[in-house]
Parts: C-alpha cells; sequence; structure tokens
C-alpha cells in the first residue's frame, strides 16, 4: 500500500523526509569519484558516512614504514574494526620515503601516492635497490608474524606487493595461499624472498594458479625451474607479466615452458638468467606476440639471434634491456641499425633498446 | 512492445507529466517499465516532487538528441569527466536541491545524470572539512549518537600511522 502526503506549494523544494540522509549508493557514486584524501575527511562527517568511506579507505593499502605496518596491525586487532580486512583489495609494501629529499623531488606526500598495481603506477617498474637506505625497512624490519595477522583478515586480498622483504619465509606464502579466496588473488610480487621454496610455490599455484596475471619471483632464488615450469602450465593464457630475475638455475625448458602455456605474456625480465640461450627466445618470438617489455640484462647466452627473431615477430615490442647480454660487441652496432631499420619497414611503434654502459671495477 | 509515443509520470503528490519516449530512453527504470507486462497508463516515480521531476525532465529534454554511448557505471572513475555547457543550471543550484536530483537521477536510473550531479557534489565536498560537510548535507538532523565516537575508526584512514 502506498501512502502518499499532501504536500502544500511551499514546501515543494525542500526534502521529503525529514532527514536528509543520503543513501548508500549515492555516497558510493560520490566517492567514487573523490581523492582518497577527501574521503578521509567524509569518512569523519557522521556514522553512515562513515560506515560507507571505510570500504574505499581500506581498499589499496600502501606501506612505507615500519611504524605504519605495526599501526595497521594493531587496528586491525582492535575489536571496533571486526571486518576491516575484508575491506582490503592490495596491499603493498615500498621503499620508506626519501630521507633526504634532493631539491627537484616535493616533500613525500601519501596523496600523492600511487599504488603500484594502478593503472597510473609504472607495470615496467626497476629491479628494487638494495643498496640504498630507504629499503632497510623491507628487509630488517617486516616478519613473517607482522603479516600473518594481517593476511588471515584480508580474505579479499587481490594483489600484494613485497619485494624487498627479504625476512619473509615460506610461512608467509602458505599463510597467503590459504588466507585469500580462491579466484581473487591476481598478482603477486615477492621478489627478494630468497628462502622461498619450490613446496610453498606449489602450493600456491594449486590454489590460485589459474587466476594469477603478475607474479614477480626475481631474486627468490631457492627456487627449482620445475616450480617456474609449473608456475607456467599453471596460470596459462592469465599470465601477463612474469619476473624471473636472478634465479641462475633456470633452464631453457623453463622459458620454454612460459612460451608454451602462456602466450598473453606482456613483460618478460630474465635479468642474469644466464643458463637461457636462444631457443626459448625463438620460441616466445613465435607464440607470444603480445610482449611488450623484455629484458635480457646480464643474460650472457641470450645472443642477437634469439633477439632478431623477437623483434622482427612480436609487434607490439615496445622496451627491450640487452645491457651485457650475449650480444657480440663487434655486431652490435649493425644488429642495433637493423632492428630500427626493420621497425620502420615495417611500420611498427618505436622501441626503446636500453644498453647501459657495464663498469667492471 | 511497441514504443508508445508519450510517457506519463506521477510523481508522489499526483502531479503528472508528460513527456515524448524519447526523452527518457536513458533511463534504465523507465526501459524496464516499457519491456514489463501490464498497464502502461502511467508510471508512478514515488519519492520524487514535482519540482525535481521538472528539473530532471528539462535535462532529458536537453539531452534527448545525444547519440553518445550511453554510460554503463557512473561510479567509474577512468572515464573523464566533460563538463557540458547546457547543464549549468545543475551546477549552480542550492547543496539541497542538488542531492535531491542525485537522488532523482538515481532513482530514475539515469547514468549520465547520475554522473553529472554526484561529479558537482564531489567537487563541492572537495576541500571542505568534516564540519563544513556536516553543514552541507546533515544540517538538522545529526542525532547524539551519530557524532560520538567516529573519529576512533574514521581517523585510523589508509596509512593509519601519519593521521595520529
Amino acid at each position: 500500500m502506498n501512502v502518499y502526503s499532501t504536500s502544500s506549494d511551499n514546501d515543494r523544494n525542500t526534502s521529503i523526509t525529514p532527514s536528509r540522509l543520503i543513501p548508500p549508493e549515492i555516497l558510493h557514486q560520490i566517492f567514487s569519484l573523490l581523492p582518497i584524501r577527501v574521503i578521509r575527511c567524509c569518512a569523519l562527517v557522521s556514522r553512515s558516512w562513515n560506515s560507507s568511506a571505510i570500504p574505499y579507505l581500506y581498499q589499496n593499502i600502501v606501506l612505507r614504514t615500519h611504524t605504519q605496518l605495526a599501526f595497521l596491525n594493531r587496528t586491525f586487532a582492535s575489536p571496533n574494526a571486526p571486518h576491516l580486512g575484508e575491506q582490503v583489495r592490495s596491499l603493498a609494501l615500498l621503499v620508506s620515503p626519501p630521507l633526504l629529499p634532493d631539491w627537484k623531488s616535493h616533500a613525500w606526500d601519501r596523496d600523492r601516492e600511487i599504488p603500484p598495481f594502478s593503472p597510473h603506477a609504472d607495470e615496467n617498474y626497476p629491479e628494487i635497490n638494495t643498496g640504498c637506505k630507504e629499503t632497510e625497512w623491507l628487509e630488517t624490519h617486516v616478519t613473517d608474524a607482522d603479516l600473518r595477522s594481517i593476511l588471515i583478515r584480508c580474505p579479499n586480498l587481490g594483489a600484494i606487493h613485497l619485494n624487498g622483504c627479504s625476512q619473509l619465509t615460506d610461512t608467509t606464502l602458505v599463510t597467503l595461499a590459504d588466507s585469500c579466496r580462491q579466484g581473487v588473488l591476481h598478482t603477486i610480487h615477492i621478489a627478494l624472498l630468497r628462502t622461498v621454496t619450490d613446496p610453498s610455490i606449489v602450493h600456491l599455484v594449486q590454489r590460485h594458479g589459474p587466476h594469477l596475471r603478475n607474479v614477480d619471483l626475481s631474486l627468490c632464488t631457492s627456487l627449482t625451474p620445475a616450480s617456474v615450469a609449473l608456475l607456467a602450465r599453471a596460470t596459462g593464457p592469465r599470465l601477463t607479466h612474469l619476473r624471473l630475475n636472478s634465479i641462475a638455475s633456470l633452464t631453457d625448458d623453463s622459458i620454454g615452458a612460459v612460451a608454451e602455456w602462456c602466450p598473453n605474456i606482456r613483460l618478460l625480465h630474465l635479468v642474469r638468467c644466464w643458463k637461457v640461450t636462444d631457443g626459448p627466445m625463438t620460441a616466445i618470438a613465435q607464440r607470444c606476440r603480445r610482449l611488450r617489455y623484455l629484458s635480457v640484462a646480464f643474460a650472457t647466452n641470450v645472443t642477437e639471434e634469439g633477439l632478431t627473431a623477437l623483434v622482427n615477430q612480436c609487434a607490439e615490442l615496445a622496451w627491450l634491456d640487452i645491457t651485457a647480454c650475449g650480444v657480440r660487441l663487434f655486431f652490435k652496432e649493425a644488429v642495433l641499425r637493423r632492428w630500427t631499420q626493420v621497425r620502420t619497414q615495417t611500420g611498427r611503434g618505436e622501441m626503446a633498446v636500453v644498453d647501459r654502459k657495464v663498469l667492471l671495477v | 512492445m511497441s514504443d508508445p509515443a508519450n510517457i506519463t509520470l506521477v510523481t508522489m503528490d499526483g502531479t503528472t507529466f508528460t513527456v515524448p519516449s524519447a526523452y527518457l530512453h536513458r533511463s534504465k527504470l523507465v526501459q524496464d517499465w516499457l519491456r514489463s507486462e501490464g498497464d502502461k497508463q502511467a508510471m508512478e516515480v514515488k519519492h520524487v516532487t514535482p519540482f525535481v521531476l521538472q528539473g530532471v525532465l528539462n535535462f532529458c529534454e536537453i539531452h534527448a538528441e545525444d547519440t553518445s554511448e550511453p554510460l554503463a557505471d557512473p561510479a567509474d572513475p577512468t572515464k573523464p569527466f566533460e563538463a557540458d555547457p547546457r547543464d549549468d543550471a545543475f551546477r549552480g543550484m542550492p547543496d539541497d536541491q542538488l542531492l535531491q536530483f542525485t537522488m532523482a537521477a538515481d532513482i530514475l536510473q539515469i547514468p549520465e545524470l547520475v554522473r553529472l550531479t554526484a561529479q558537482e557534489m564531489a567537487s563541492r565536498i572537495d576541500g571542505k572539512s568534516p564540519d563544513q560537510i556536516r553543514a552541507m548535507f546533515n544540517p538538522d538532523d545529526l542525532a547524539e549518537e551519530d557524532v560520538d565516537s567516529d573519529n576512533e575508526m574514521g581517523e585510523v584512514g589508509e596509512e593509519g600511522a601519519i593521521s595520529k
């Protein structure tokens, strides 16, 4: 039954209901257009605003100091916030803000922070530089216990960035694999987790394999080629970004598996994978036509033959790092000229070839 | 189902508006109603006052000829928003009216109008303190228990350590 109230002319302009409560779906419309800095203010307006704003505040968490990590732990553990963890979609532990900002950089501003998974962030990010002071908190302070209490509360976590947290072990990886709901986790960056071994990767792949899109296993030096091949096989066409820097034991077979099972790969970093040769490069050239970023820096057995096949066949290739790889010095200039020629003749886009000077002191 | 030439809308107090159906081709609610079975005499739009509905129909009239792709999700922030000079009337109105238009747009499910009004609300909220926002939208009915301990939850924020 509909009960209509009769309204007189002079209060037509004012609201119908006595309270001007904004419905949650409209708050959702508004908040989705606002930057996080404003939503933080909105959360303080009223209880209903707060409950609408909280999901936005906790969606993408970026931590840059151990104090922040400890604070997040305390927040999650407090009885006021039993379900906050369910809002978390991505978690990133990044290097701390520059201790001494130079004249050209801004003072650090958390509102200008770009989480590493956002579309505006650099998908072709460089390797973590462990030589600088800013990575220290990741390497020395972040422990399995810190992350466990966070991960068990975040079943909807889709992306996690733990590059550089070298204290973390298999325990974290197993907790991550068990606590995330299946089908949600798609991005996992665990560069420099040197002690991570095959069984935990196998466990992760068994649970989340078909959904993983973006994997960074750089410097996980305890891994064997078998687990990389398994990963490639389980993820299949979903996988677009793969970094395997410095897993020196990798052989042609494991990269061959990537070429065979992952036709949609877009980024492949193989820095210092010195056992890899031209064989898998030609396989990639034939099968992975969407490749855009490739690094074979210091992969001394990858030569101009394999790379020429790639340059000829991968139309989208836009960035190629050949620093100190196997391209023979004698041919280098001619090869590079030939590549540019091929690209212009076939009307393909510009390709940036990175060839840094290596100084052996 | 054949499209009628005109659609009659009835607001909560019984005021009727009859408009060409082409005006409302962007409203998902009206389209669903047209597709549904039953009596097509007049569509009841409850919770909308005549004044607001008039404004919404003005918007529909202005944009009836638009051929742009319908907006799939008005809450998608990746789609850039272009201010249309024809919509300036919506941008100039007082806060509480704007809020009612947003709600009406949400009820009638017109994504373009939702986006326009939500964008305008967002730009008005931007840069305001919580107290100022409260004054804008909840001037009279902020119950006691609404204010008490919100700070505990809100202050934590995204990187809580700094907020304290």
